[in-house]
């Protein structure tokens, strides 16, 4: 069931841009690519999963009453985010308000990556989704891309 | 069961066009003459401070509390029925009108005219719309049988956002509820109770457990964890974000759609056009003369 669900999801997440789809991904610096792949092991992969699969049942919460981390790959939902919403999702963390304890649900990284790899991070992270993501990624990043060097 | 599934053939381009330009007022008139079945849709118009009822071919606004409405002149086709009315928060005059066959009709000036913007929809039967609580240029609309789309420039082109039906969308509102990973919140009024979502389409979740069909949902703009919702069981409010619900009284048993005024005041309408208001959250209801 949770089999066809997530197939689903997949099937569900390339319709959703189809009209706007193109067959060129835009080009990501490779070493970039290469340096978000070491923060995401170092950093991300304990609760997001080494392919970035998620943690079981990310879509209902645990019995702490918390949602567990979801998937970063095309099954999951980062895709839909604007450059600018991630990375301030990074740094600030978010907190599920349904969440049934204090904690941040998305633990805040302002203090332990730099700008540039929180960049990088992210970069990584569209190596992973479908073309039609992407561009629906960067169709949403284009009034809000990352801050500026610096910011 | 509040429900348009009639699916009527499309309105044509040129019947929309022709009706445009002889004027609104004009064409409302033929669909006026037709049988009108009950109340589909309750709006608060918060730039106006005025209520909007729809029925299913002719609208209406009242600017005194619902004691007194006048129509507002929509085009309307040969088989096209309104289905839902959204007043936007954020532009004053922005309003859409939707519906089966009717497609999405949006105007900049309280109603008195009126542009079809349908461009990018795979149909024009949409059986639901909200206006984004603070982007008068956003707009998100359910298609029957293709999802929910939104649009962010008033309409003129529009993107599928979520393929699913959710089981079955009677009604969509947009929150500025706070903890949304993107702008805000989408709740639904769904078969299956009320659903909700960040409005970037993350992960659509039950809106606690109603155990029953929802078929029209408003909140308190002052509040926008506070819900409303209209049940097969009656009324129900959440005061968390839809965490838990609390049965309140009804003030008849037919109503069908709900509004909250910023003035702190509940509206509750029941298919025949019969109006109550509610002071005190759905405590006590008192009818409205009209």
């Amino acid at each position: 069931m949770l089999r066809f669900a997530v197939r689903a999801m997949i099937a569900a997440a390339s319709q959703i841009v189809t009209a706007h789809a193109s067959d060129q991904s835009p080009s990501l610096d490779s070493g970039h690519v290469e340096s978000g792949r070491a923060v995401y092991e170092q950093h991300c992969a304990s609760c997001h999963g080494a392919n970035a699969e998620g943690a079981p049942n990310w879509q209902e919460r645990d019995v702490h009453g918390e949602l567990p981390a979801p998937p970063h790959n095309a099954e999951g939902h980062t895709w839909r985010h604007s450059d600018a919403d991630l990375y301030q999702m990074v740094i600030k963390g978010w907190r599920d308000p349904f969440n049934k304890t204090t904690r941040l649900t998305m633990p805040a990284f302002g203090s332990v990556l730099s700008p540039d790899q929180i960049r990088a991070v992210i970069t990584y992270l569209k190596t992973l989704w479908t073309p039609e993501q992407t561009e629906f990624q960067s169709e949403e990043s284009k009034g809000h891309p990352f801050p500026s060097a610096g910011k | 069961m509040k429900r348009l599934d009639g699916v009527v053939a499309s309105l044509g381009a040129g019947v929309l066009a022709a009706a445009l330009l002889l004027g609104a007022g004009a064409i409302r008139t033929a669909g006026a003459n037709r049988q009108d079945a009950g109340v589909v849709a309750l709006s608060y118009d918060r730039g106006t401070d005025t209520l909007l009822k729809a029925y299913a071919r002719t609208l209406y606004r009242s600017g005194d509390g619902g004691q007194s409405w006048n129509s507002i002149a929509i085009p309307s086709s040969e088989n096209g029925q309104i289905a839902a009315v959204a007043a936007s928060p954020a532009g004053k005059g922005v309003t859409y009108v939707v519906g089966t066959g009717l497609g999405v009709l949006r105007s900049e000036d309280g109603g008195k005219s009126w542009i079809a913007r349908n461009e990018g929809l795979p149909s024009r039967d949409v059986i639901a719309v909200a206006a984004h609580t603070t982007q008068p240029e956003t707009a998100y609309v359910v298609i029957s049988g293709h999802g929910v789309y939104r649009s962010q420039d008033a309409g003129r082109s529009w993107r599928l956002m979520e393929p699913g039906s959710q089981g079955g969308i009677q009604q969509l509102v947009h929150s500025d509820m706070a903890g949304s990973m993107q702008t805000g919140w989408l709740f639904a009024a769904t078969s299956k109770g009320i659903r909700r979502t960040m409005d970037c389409f993350c992960l659509w979740q039950d809106a606690g457990t109603l155990g029953t069909e929802a078929h029209a949902v408003t909140y308190d703009p002052g509040h926008p964890d506070h819900f409303y919702t209209v049940t097969d069981k009656g009324l129900f409010r959440s005061n968390d974000g839809g965490e838990s619900w609390i049965q309140t009284t009804s003030p008849n048993s037919n109503v069908v759609a709900l509004a909250f005024a910023p003035s702190n005041i509940l509206y509750a309408i029941d298919g025949k056009g019969v109006l109550f208001r509610s002071a005190d959250d759905g405590g006590s209801w008192i009818q409205v003369d009209a």
